[in-house]
């Protein structure tokens, strides 16, 4: 921790001051995340203290430019608390994901211009094909690679975690090309987990700089996607021989990104497309406002939530007026999904493993397969109970 | 003097477009997903009457899936079966260079689709021309040998079937595209089994 007084002088080389509105500044640390909006006064320090000057010139100074009395080291004491500056040791071991210190130079290359031309062609020859070809659009019977169910599952699993964890990584090169590390985290998004690359860095950053990371993901979903459809439409024109069992997984591949794709526009649910959304407007925190303001009319708030409320961004409250039929029109749906797919899909597996379990001969072949089954089916109900769980005891290990 | 103006406008401008598009974008994943139920609900397409549906009808030998691939069952009658007890595992369309077992062809057909099969004395260039047609109708046909026909093409959908001597493009399309989804799970679009009439 450090110890501060008038002479310190505070290593903020790495700090980016960026103007948010006409008297806010976020002064934040990319490589850390961690960033606080000031007031024009707090940004003013923050570059005398980049200039070398110690706490008392720097305070001295700006008296001399405002003619008012300025406590900077009350403000340099709350960049230390905020943890935005710190001793850089412990900075070097904060938990950050491998893949994302990759160098800046590497990975450039794979968010420049003509990638992101290369991007958008396979999304749309993705699409045009799917319109030519309609039996190329992908139905839920595609999960069934083989007739033995507990394989199909498994691999279907096995496809959609790795192209998951492809996904993930591309957000975090694309964090790395603008020198922003990330990690890697296991969240819940409603009824859905899912695989998250926290790159909160990005938000010391200007707008302009983080559509790329967060469009990077749905970039590369859109190479594999056009990867696993373009065979398959020269295959149905017999214009090429594939084995037919590759064209089956090929039929999984596309299943599991359209659904991947679908998944990011439901903005709602805090998705890549949310980001996007979030920085186009210019909002700081939309779907906590969101979320609290609807809240307000039910029940009523702690004291912490009626705080975020009060003090939050104008911006963000105007935009939130209607993001929350979106919001509420998102929950509606998620209801109904659960009800129209979720649950009967568990209720049919479930169904069938558990005739398995009990007809098959004990501990034969078919017997760990409906065995398999099982646990299969529990885990994609239970794993966002569990994140739900997890979560609420690390707050209150927090608050502890 | 308009520049700076400009400027203050266009992030803005630039904001409630991408708002609206991604706003867009999330109404239609959910309306193409609650709709497609809708749809089906209130589908008032009318299937082909018998008259017009090629091949035989057969009877209705039940729909219960045995416990597991191997488990005992009552035999079928008709050979490749049309109906009866079957496997849970499940076979989706596509060309299958390995025969399938008959409880997993049963399943094929409740799902709604048709199994085109051939036996051992069909002409590898025949064969070919049957997996071309299972290109053409990668969502609706299986195509696989079978060994155990005496003769020729068999073609089946659930509670139908007709033979052929030898390959008919015409005939086994028009199989496919007539027999293909008048039942998944129940007659779909006021089809009957055109057993019971």
């Amino acid at each position: 921790m450090i110890t501060l007084d008038a002479d310190s002088r505070l290593a903020v080389g790495h700090l980016i001051v960026r103007q948010e509105n006409e008297d806010e500044y976020v002064v934040g640390d990319p490589a850390t995340g961690t960033f606080v909006v000031v007031p024009e006064l707090g940004a003013r320090l923050v570059e005398l203290f980049a200039a070398g000057r110690s706490v008392a010139e720097a305070a001295t100074a700006l008296e001399q430019e405002t003619g008012e009395p300025i406590d900077a080291l009350d403000f340099a004491e709350v960049l230390v608390e905020a943890g935005i500056i710190s001793d850089r040791t412990e900075v070097a071991k904060a938990k950050v994901w491998s893949v994302s210190r990759v160098p800046a130079w590497v990975v450039k290359p794979l968010f420049g211009k003509v990638a992101w031309t290369f991007y958008a062609g396979c999304l749309l020859s993705t699409l045009w094909m799917f319109v030519a070809e309609p039996s190329l659009r992908p139905t839920y019977e595609d999960t069934f690679v083989f007739p033995d169910i507990a394989a199909s599952l498994l691999l279907t699993n096995i496809v959609v975690v790795l192209l998951t964890i492809l996904h993930e990584i591309w957000h975090a090169f694309a964090g790395a090309a603008v020198g922003v590390p990330s990690q890697l985290r296991l969240e819940r998004r409603g009824v859905f987990p899912v695989l998250e690359t926290d790159l909160s860095g990005l938000w010391a950053l200007p707008p302009a700089k983080r559509y790329g990371p967060f469009l990077a993901g749905m970039g590369i979903d859109s190479v594999i996607l056009f990867a696993a459809v373009a065979p398959r439409y020269a295959w149905s024109h017999g214009w090429i021989e594939l084995p037919p069992g590759l064209i089956r997984i090929l039929a999984m591949v596309v299943l599991s990104q359209v659904a991947k794709l679908a998944f990011q526009t439901l903005a709602y649910l805090r998705t890549d497309m949310y980001l996007v959304m979030a920085t186009a407007t210019g909002c700081n925190n939309l779907h906590q406002v969101t979320r609290l303001s609807l809240k307000r009319l039910i029940r009523k708030l702690r004291p912490e939530e009626a705080t975020i409320l009060r003090d939050a961004n104008p911006r963000d409250l105007r935009v939130a007026r209607w993001y929350r039929l979106l919001y509420l029109a998102g929950l509606i749906w998620m209801v109904f999904f659960a009800w129209e797919f979720v649950l009967p899909s568990a209720k049919v597996a479930l169904g069938w493993s558990l005739g398995i379990l009990f007809g098959a001969p004990i501990a034969s072949f078919y017997w760990w397969e409906g065995l398999l089954l099982i646990s299969f089916t529990l885990l994609d109900v239970t794993l966002p109970l569990f994140v739900v769980v997890r979560n609420r005891l690390r707050a209150r290990r927090a608050v502890a | 003097m308009s520049q700076p103006l400009i400027n203050r406008l266009r992030p803005r401008r630039m904001g409630l477009a991408i708002g609206i598009l991604v706003t867009v974008l999330s109404v239609l994943t959910m309306s193409s997903l609650a709709f497609g139920v809708l749809l089906n609900q209130f589908d008032d397409k009318t299937a082909l009457p018998c008259d017009q549906v090629p091949g035989t009808p057969e009877p209705f030998e039940g729909n219960n899936h045995i416990a597991y691939q191997g488990a005992s069952h009552a035999p079928y009658k008709t050979k490749p079966p049309t109906s009866g007890p079957h496997s849970p595992r499940v076979v989706i369309p596509g060309i299958y260079r390995e025969p399938i077992p008959e409880e997993l062809q049963v399943h094929i057909l409740e799902h709604g689709h048709v199994l085109i099969q051939y036996a051992a004395d069909v002409a590898p260039a025949d064969v070919e021309k049957i997996e071309r047609i299972g290109r053409q109708y990668p969502r609706d046909a299986v195509i696989a040998p079978y060994p155990t026909l005496d003769h020729g093409i068999a073609a089946t959908g659930w509670q139908r079937l007709q033979r052929f001597d030898s390959y008919d493009e015409d005939g086994i399309t028009n199989f496919v595209t007539k027999v293909a989804n008048r039942y998944n799970h129940g007659w779909r679009n006021k089809a009957t089994d055109c057993v019971s009439r």
